[in-house]
């Protein structure tokens, strides 16, 4: 059965906004060129329906705050300043200066720009020693300063894998603890834990896990030999922050992963470990582990592949989607609400 | 005159003199390390909330500039407040046969008889009622915190609601879709068999239509002025489109909407969001905090650090469908 990835929604929060306004007015002022910016993401989530058996899978959101463009400190790398229980994904922001602009400039170009990135870091192995890499997103905006209203379209770009990647019979997405005993989850989870702690922000959405007689180990992916070393390929598993809650499709972080995986270690069968938590209840029930394997035998990759990510808009198109906070930025408008 | 209104509200602040002493007990209010601590309290036993310290130019000092106030984000709201209200009859008629005997279960009826709804008109009357009213609302969210946690073990069922007559919000109100410039038609994608598609609304949840779920990102400031929390929100729709104050209110308990919660600028952002206002926080949370420490007389009293989450619980009298509460194990 053919794998199905969950797209990520864009959340952006309000107060990114204002903070744009203000680094467009007092920093960038005509100045449209890229600019780093830094999102993040949390584990999936499914809320109960109160009073109902039932949940309700939340969207993948990766979120856009007023720490955005605090997150990259020239000079000395990124400085990700995430929320508890996320992990950040690196993006480039580009704000136009006219709805003219925004309109008709070539996104394919900038689009192109960022997948050759995610590919030149995959080739180079520097997606290994920071995985955040494997997220990087993009973010057009037009920013009418006068009417508070904010135009932007967001791309997620995922490498297309050919032949695409299958769930491998007879290992569908299971719960874990439908396959691990309760001891090896509960190891699994002090690990994780440990791994976030004494990693940098950037690997902590992307580790190794194997099981040992002791428990379950965790890793980074850069040490990929010396981990799976006398471990049965079968048994391999990579595990990663899964932004999805659906039951049976993992978010898009994995698909870059598995071109990553693809390219370095040549893997075309591996276990995937799609980490889900609840925050700081130390439950990972919801977590989920499969096995996934290439649809037939795939010539080695060599160039950087075809790929895809803009974002829908609330119609379902291909298309840029709007904020208008006339009603909560401009004063005109803020004196009908008072009381 | 909101802005009148504001400098107004700025000045008044601004003469207020910071609170030292604790005296939480006696009067509800906590002081700004008060503040702090019941803050920190409730970042290590709730993680997704955290500290923030917002606009640097907006900074408060006497408190930490990292630790200004308090947010969690991308709190899921299920529902609208009045496709709830059926549900709260059930559940506090549940109440009744469960344990009539519940001595501070004052009135059940009130939803009719209306306490909460009369102070919330009277809000500003004068101080001879205040303490009755006070009395009232601390009882009203005592029943709601009791609500919940009977919800919790034995979950009342969705009475049959017509959603089907739910407003659809004004024109006016959602951004003008037309107004997106068309991009291009070269922005065609490669096919991609790999992506999963949205599912259609009815295979999500079929046969139910309530489920337009919202998302808010919550914010608990300190108010020098009262010298209590206090809660704003800012509320997204299921396309993430911001939600105007119009629809906002219909997350917020119809005794409160418009009365006790209205659009003003938060003190850290440059931003106006719907605010709770604590006008009555310190005397209601005085109340709770007294009967709770009537209820668990062998126990140790209650400590001014968990006075954040006992907020919390009385916050969610006012908001019920925002579902902040679901990580808090206290």
């Amino acid at each position: 059965m053919i794998l199905q990835f969950h797209p990520w929604a864009s959340a952006v929060e309000a107060p990114f906004w204002q903070t744009l306004t203000q680094h467009k007015m007092d920093i960038f002022k005509l100045d449209d060129s890229p600019k780093d910016i830094a999102g993040y993401y949390s584990s999936g989530q499914q809320v109960r329906v109160p009073g109902q058996d039932t949940t309700v899978a939340l969207p993948a959101r990766l979120c856009l705050g007023t720490d955005a463009f605090l997150a990259l400190n020239e000079g000395h790398g990124p400085v990700y300043k995430n929320p508890a229980f996320t992990y950040p994904a690196p993006g480039v922001l580009k704000n136009t200066n006219t709805i003219e602009d925004f309109k008709s400039f070539d996104k394919k170009v900038l689009f192109d720009a960022v997948v050759q990135q995610i590919w030149e870091d995959i080739v180079s192995g520097r997606a290994l020693t920071s995985p955040e890499l494997l997220n990087r997103f993009l973010l057009v905006t037009f920013a009418d300063l006068k009417k508070f209203k904010f135009y932007y379209w967001f791309a997620f770009p995922a490498l297309l894998a050919d032949p695409v990647w299958n769930i491998a019979e007879g290992h569908p997405l299971s719960q874990l603890d439908a396959v691990w005993t309760t001891d090896e989850v509960e190891s699994f989870r002090q690990n994780v834990d440990q791994y976030r702690q004494r990693h940098a922000p950037g690997q902590s959405g992307f580790f190794l896990v194997k099981k040992t007689p002791t428990g379950v180990e965790v890793g980074p992916l850069d040490q990929w030999a010396s981990f799976f070393s006398g471990v049965p390929e079968e048994e391999r598993t990579v595990g990663f922050a899964d932004p999805s809650s659906l039951d049976h499709n993992p978010g898009w972080p994995l698909r870059n992963l598995l071109a990553l995986l693809q390219y370095q270690f040549n893997v075309s069968r591996i276990k995937i470990l799609c980490f889900r938590e609840v925050p700081g209840k130390q439950d990972i029930s919801a977590s989920k582990i499969f096995m996934a394997e290439l649809a037939s035998a795939a010539a080695p990759l060599t160039a950087c592949p075809k790929a895809v990510g803009w974002e829908k808009n609330a119609q379902g198109k291909l298309g840029p989607r709007l904020a208008d906070l006339a009603p909560l930025m401009d004063p005109s408008r803020l004196a009908d609400t008072a009381v | 005159m909101n802005s009148v209104q504001n400098i107004f509200f700025g000045i008044r602040e601004y003469l207020s003199p910071v609170l030292k002493n604790s005296k939480f007990k006696e009067t509800g209010c906590i002081t700004p390390e008060e503040f702090e601590a019941a803050g920190d309290f409730l970042v290590y036993k709730c993680p997704t909330w955290s500290w923030a310290s917002g606009e640097a130019s907006k900074r408060r000092d006497y408190l930490p500039a990292e630790k200004q106030f308090l947010i969690t984000r991308n709190v899921p709201c299920l529902r609208r407040v009045k496709q709830m209200e059926y549900t709260d009859e059930d559940a506090e008629a549940q109440i009744e046969s469960a344990d009539g005997s519940e001595s501070w279960v004052m009135s059940h009826s009130s939803r009719k008889s209306g306490p909460i709804e009369e102070i919330a008109s009277s809000i500003d009357d004068d101080d001879d009622d205040a303490e009755a009213e006070a009395e009232a609302q601390a009882q009203a969210a005592l029943r709601a915190m009791e609500k919940m946690n009977l919800s919790d073990n034995n979950p009342p069922t969705v009475a049959g609601v017509n959603i089907d007559d739910e407003q659809e919000p004004d024109d006016d109100d959602i951004p003008d879709m037309d107004d997106i410039p068309d991009i291009d038609d070269e922005m065609e994608e490669e096919a991609d068999p790999a992506a999963l598609a949205p599912p259609p609304k009815s295979e999500v949840d079929p046969g139910d239509k309530i489920l337009n779920v919202r998302t808010y990102d919550v914010f608990i400031t300190y108010d020098k002025y009262y010298q209590t929390p206090r809660m704003w929100l800012f509320g997204y729709d299921e396309h993430r489109r911001p939600l105007v104050s119009s629809q906002i209110f219909e997350d917020v308990s119809q005794d409160y909407a418009k009365k006790t919660v209205t659009i003003e600028q938060h003190p850290h952002l440059n931003m106006s969001l719907a605010s709770i206002h604590p006008c009555r926080h310190g005397a209601v949370m005085k109340k709770i905090i007294e009967k709770m420490n009537d209820d668990n007389k062998e126990e140790s009293t209650i400590r001014v650090d968990q006075y954040m989450i006992i907020f919390l619980k009385f916050m969610s009298s006012v908001v019920p469908t925002i579902d902040y509460d679901n990580t808090i194990s206290a």
